[in-house]
C-alpha cells in the first residue's frame, strides 16, 4: 500500500501527518509507505489512498481517482489511525 | 596536513550534498537504524541537496533579468555576494549551522523550562539559511559565522514556538502542540490587537466562504502569480529596455512567471527530499532526550482549526498590505528597494495570525488583528532588504515580512557588534 500525506508545500504538516499515518499503519499491521507531498505534485502520484486536512480533502477529492481522507489532527495517532482503518475496511481486500 | 584540511573543505564541507548526507548519516546511526536505511536516508538527503542547487538556477533565471532591468540586488563587486552565488559560496556553512542548531535546541528543551521541539521540517534549513546571510551581512566569516548561526537559529527554535503557546491553545482547545512558524512576531501582534478590539461572540466559522480562493494554496501557482505580477509592473516601468530586446511585456512576464512556478516546485521536491530524512530523525532523538517535549508544527496544521479565519486572514492581509506596499513604493520609503506583494506571507503568516486572532477575539478580531499585523509585515519586510542586500535580498522580498525579516535583520546588527572582536 502507498499512502499519501498531503499539505500545501508538502514538506512540513504532511511530514507530521506522513509520521503519524507511519505510526498507524505499524499499530494497524499494514504493510506499505507513507510518503508527504505537495498538493499539485500530489495530482500526478500514483497512489492507494490520500490523507490530507478536510479543506484540501474536498478540492482533492474530485481529483483523485482514489480515496481521500480528511484529517483534522494531524499528530493524533487516534484519529488517523481510524481514518486509515475505515480505508482498509472499505478497500483493503485483496490488497 | 594543511592538504587533508583542503581536501576536507573542498570535498566535503563545501560539497553540500556530501555534507547532508553525512549529517544524515549520523542522525540515523545515532538512531540505530539499519544500514539499509542509512544508506538510503543518506543518498536521499544528497539527492534532495542537490536538486535544491539545480532549482535554484531555475529561480535565478527568472528573476535574475529582472533585477538588471531595474538595478536592485545587482552588486557585483567582488567582496559581495548576490542571492545568486549565495547559498552556492555559503551552503557548507548553512549545513554545519543547520546541525549544531538541531542540537543547541535540543539542549535547551532538555535542561531548561522552555520544552519546545522545532519539528517544522523546512523552517529548520531556512532559519540557518538566514541567519548565515545575517552573519555574512555583518562581517562574519568561519567558525563565529557557523556560530553565531547556530546560536541564532536554536534561540529562535526554542522561545518563538514558547512565547506563542497560550496563543495557540486558545485556539486549538488543548494543550498538545504550539505553532513552529515564522509566522510568530505577526500572529502575537494579531493576537494582542484581537485581544483588545475583538469580540468572541462571532466567529469566523460562522461564515459560509467561497472554495474559489484555494488554489492560493498551490503554492506553484502562488509564486507564479508572484512573479508575473512582477514583471508586469516592471516592464511597464522599464518597457523601452523589453522593446529594444523585442519582447512582449505580458507574455515576457508570464514566462519568467511560469520559469519561478517551476523552480519553486523544484525547490520544495529537494527541500522536501533533504528535510525527510531529517526530521524523522530528530523527532525520534528528542522523543528520547526531552521528556515533556511540547512539539512546535507548521501554520496550515492551524489553519485546520479555523479555516475561515485563515482565507479571511490572508484577503485581509493582502488587500492592507499590497495599499502600504504601493505608497511605500510611490514615496522610496526604503531607498532603492522595490518591494513586490507578498502572497505567500499573506497566505501563510498572516493567515496563521489571523486564526491566533480569532481564538483571541472572534471574527472582528481577526480582522483589525491581521490587517495591523499586515501593515508591519510591510515596514519588516522593506528595512530586511535593505539589510540583506549583500545576500539573500530577493529571498527576503519574495518570503520575508515575518520573523525572517525581524530576526534577521536584528542579528545582523549583533553580528556587526560580534564582527568587531572575533
Amino acid at each position: 500500500m502507498r499512502f499519501l500525506a498531503v499539505c500545501s508545500f508538502g514538506v512540513g504538516s504532511s511530514l507530521i501527518l506522513k509520521l503519524t499515518l507511519d505510526k498507524a499503519m505499524a499499530k494497524l499491521g499494514a504493510e506499505g509507505e507513507a510518503l508527504n507531498i505537495d498538493l499539485s505534485s500530489a495530482r500526478g502520484t500514483p497512489c492507494d489512498a490520500v490523507f490530507t486536512s478536510p479543506q484540501i480533502a474536498e478540492e482533492l477529492g474530485a481529483a483523485m481517482r482514489v480515496p481521500v481522507y480528511g484529517i483534522k489532527r494531524y499528530m493524533d495517532v487516534a484519529e488517523v489511525t481510524a481514518a486509515v482503518q475505515r480505508y482498509l475496511d472499505e478497500y483493503g481486500k485483496g490488497k | 596536513m594543511q592538504t587533508v584540511l583542503n581536501f576536507l573543505i573542498d570535498n566535503i564541507f563545501k560539497n553540500t550534498p556530501v555534507l547532508m548526507a553525512l549529517i544524515v548519516t549520523l542522525g540515523l546511526v545515532l538512531m540505530k537504524k539499519k544500514w539499509d536505511e542509512v544508506l538510503k536516508g543518506a543518498f536521499l538527503a544528497a539527492i534532495g541537496m542537490t536538486i535544491i542547487n539545480l532549482s535554484i538556477t531555475i529561480l535565478l533565471e527568472a528573476v535574475v533579468p529582472e533585477s538588471s532591468l531595474t538595478g536592485i540586488s545587482t552588486d557585483t563587486s567582488t567582496s559581495s555576494t548576490s542571492d545568486v552565488q549565495f547559498l552556492a559560496t555559503f551552503g557548507g556553512e548553512v549545513g554545519v549551522a543547520m546541525f549544531l542548531g538541531m542540537i543547541l535546541h535540543l539542549l535547551i528543551a532538555r535542561f531548561t523550562k522552555i520544552k519546545t521541539v522545532f519539528l517544522t521540517g523546512h523552517m529548520l534549513f531556512w532559519f540557518p539559511f538566514l541567519f548565515v546571510a545575517a552573519g555574512v551581512e555583518g562581517g562574519l566569516t568561519g567558525v563565529p559565522l557557523i556560530i553565531s548561526a547556530a546560536v541564532f537559529s536554536a534561540l529562535y527554535w526554542s522561545i518563538m514556538p514558547w512565547i506563542l503557546r497560550k496563543y495557540v491553545f486558545a485556539v486549538i482547545g488543548d494543550e498538545s502542540f504550539t505553532l513552529g512558524h515564522p509566522a510568530g512576531i505577526l500572529a502575537l501582534i494579531a493576537g494582542t490587537v484581537a485581544r483588545w478590539v475583538g469580540d468572541k461572540k462571532k466567529s469566523t466559522e460562522d461564515l459560509v466562504l467561497s472554495k474559489r480562493l484555494s488554489f492560493f494554496r498551490e503554492i506553484s501557482i502562488t509564486g507564479s502569480i508572484v512573479i508575473l505580477l512582477l514583471y508586469l509592473v516592471v516592464g511597464f516601468v522599464y518597457r523601452t529596455s523589453l522593446s529594444e530586446m523585442g519582447e512582449n511585456v505580458f507574455f515576457y512576464a508570464l514566462g519568467k512567471g511560469l520559469t519561478f512556478g517551476a523552480g519553486l516546485t523544484f525547490l520544495l521536491l529537494g527541500v522536501r527530499m533533504l528535510i525527510g530524512q531529517i526530521v524523522p530523525a530528530f523527532e525520534g532523538i528528542s522523543s528520547k532526550v526531552v521528556k515533556g517535549a511540547l512539539p512546535a508544527y507548521d501554520a496550515p496544521i492551524l489553519f485546520n482549526y479555523r479555516p475561515n479565519a485563515a482565507i479571511i486572514g490572508f484577503l485581509v492581509a493582502l488587500v492592507c498590505s499590497s495599499v502600504v506596499l504601493v505608497l511605500c513604493n510611490v514615496f522610496h520609503v526604503f531607498g532603492t528597494v522595490v518591494l513586490i506583494p507578498l502572497i505567500v506571507t499573506c497566505f501563510f503568516e498572516c493567515g496563521a495570525a489571523a486564526v491566533i486572532a480569532e481564538g483571541q477575539g472572534g471574527l472582528r478580531g481577526a480582522i483589525i488583528g491581521t490587517a495591523v499585523a499586515s501593515v508591519v509585515m510591510v515596514g519588516l519586510v522593506g528595512v530586511a532588504a535593505m539589510l540583506f542586500s549583500h545576500t539573500v535580498q530577493y529571498w527576503m522580498l519574495v518570503s520575508g515580512g515575518n520573523d525572517f525579516s525581524l530576526f534577521g535583520s536584528i542579528a545582523v546588527y549583533i553580528n556587526r557588534l560580534l564582527a568587531t572582536v572575533f
